[in-house]
């Protein structure tokens, strides 16, 4: 892909704020609606690996990337281990919707990475 | 009634996926059956899994998909003359009948949605055999040119019904060899 | 010859399935199930019974989904590495 096309650059530009909304939310309102971290985050992924396909950006740093997720998942196992094996959740039932929605979040972000890098690191030695 | 519409249309799409010739269009068709399946989850009262499913498999995995695609699309051939210190090159691939049969392996690939890549060198058959860059190797020593291609290659078998047909005052020959390197003898 | 006898296994064999799978009816009637529709809210707070159910109840799957995804990041990133770590 050489060339790129100015209509469907600019038609993904004006897409990316209704993306990053949906996604969001999606994330946002998983423990009361339909959909959770995981699909949030693959929206979000769907977000990057678009702006890839478009416009052939790499400012995008894999390594760094692949850090955070790491950190993010030792934060995903501590977590949940301390909420629901240390009986938090039992003992105060108000924290209950919090840690949801933080869970949530968690796991959008690692799956919005987690994703970005595995495509990533595909088209770029691909497309050599 | 739309479950029974919904699941027939799957079934059609799948085997549309199954038997088209054009890879991409069986990827379309891959994304369109996703997206259907995810309504169908929908329809069963699934509404996460149909999130997941209209993301993942209609989206990324299209993505993917075509992502890959864009690696096989390019044919790498390569014109190899031992003797061009003797011949000018360019008066070989220009205005010859030689000339013309290298256009014409360039078009027959863009008609096979493959994006020729021609590369003129002066370096041996062997040496370009070793290095395995190259997925057709034409060679011409003097007035004889030969064809070398991988067994496998399906690109070969019409390759050598063009020259049947169309080439035949050319001194050509089609040489394959085998994954380890050895050539194939004609039967 | 052969692709004909393939295709009449597989179409018999598809019959045979549907069939059984006709007469067979799914109910999950188990005692768990039924808690977790009764209680799910009271216990974690949440709206959606998914999200109750992965994020509370069966948490090592989340855990360790979590796990897989980054194991198969790890190896990506360990055979694809021709030009450098970037």
């Amino acid at each position: 892909m050489t060339r790129e096309s100015s209509i469907v650059s600019t038609i993904t530009g004006l897409l990316y704020p209704f993306i990053i909304v949906f996604g969001v939310y999606i994330i946002l309102n998983g423990h009361d609606t339909p959909g959770g971290g995981f699909q949030g985050g693959a929206i979000l992924a769907v977000l990057f690996i678009g702006r890839y396909i478009v416009s052939h950006t790499d400012d995008f740093s894999i390594h760094q990337a692949h850090n955070v997720e790491k950190a993010l998942l030792a934060v995903l196992i501590l977590v949940p281990t301390l909420f629901v094996f240390g009986a938090i959740g039992r003992r105060y039932p108000q924290f209950n919707e919090a840690y949801l929605v933080f869970m949530n979040v968690l796991i959008g972000f690692k799956v919005a990475l987690g994703l970005t890098i595995v495509v990533f690191r595909y088209a770029f030695y691909e497309d050599r | 009634m739309i479950e029974a519409i919904l699941l027939l249309l799957l079934i059609l799409l799948a085997i549309m996926a199954v038997e088209t010739q054009i890879l991409r269009m069986a990827v379309v068709f891959l994304g369109i059956f996703s997206l259907l399946l995810s309504f169908l989850y929908l329809f069963y009262g699934a509404p996460d899994v149909a999130i997941a499913e209209a993301v993942m498999a209609s989206g990324l995995v299209t993505l993917l998909y075509l992502t890959a695609l864009k690696r096989y699309r390019v044919y790498n051939i390569c014109f190899t003359n031992e003797m061009f210190r003797e011949v000018d090159d360019r008066y070989i691939i220009e205005g010859t009948r030689r000339g013309q049969l290298l256009r014409e392996i360039e078009q027959f690939c863009i008609s096979k949605e493959l994006e020729p890549q021609i590369v003129c060198t002066p370096e041996d058959i062997d040496t370009l055999m070793e290095t395995r860059k190259y997925d057709l190797i034409i060679r011409q020593e003097g007035e004889h040119l030969t064809i070398y291609g991988s067994q496998e290659n399906y690109f070969i078998d019409e390759l050598e019904m063009l020259l049947i047909l169309r080439y035949e005052d050319l001194n050509t020959r089609i040489v394959r060899y085998a994954e380890d390197g050895t050539f194939v003898e004609e039967t | 010859m052969r692709q004909a006898a393939l295709t009449v296994f597989v179409l018999v064999l598809m019959g045979f399935v549907l069939l059984i799978a006709n007469g067979h009816r799914e109910i999950l009637d188990n005692e768990v199930a039924a808690y977790y529709v009764r209680n799910f809210t009271s216990d974690t707070g949440a709206g959606n019974a998914v999200a109750a159910i992965y994020l509370n109840y069966r948490m090592y799957d989340t855990v360790f989904e979590a796990l897989i995804l980054i194991t198969s990041i790890i190896g990506m990133l360990h055979f694809f590495k021709i030009g450098g770590n970037k």
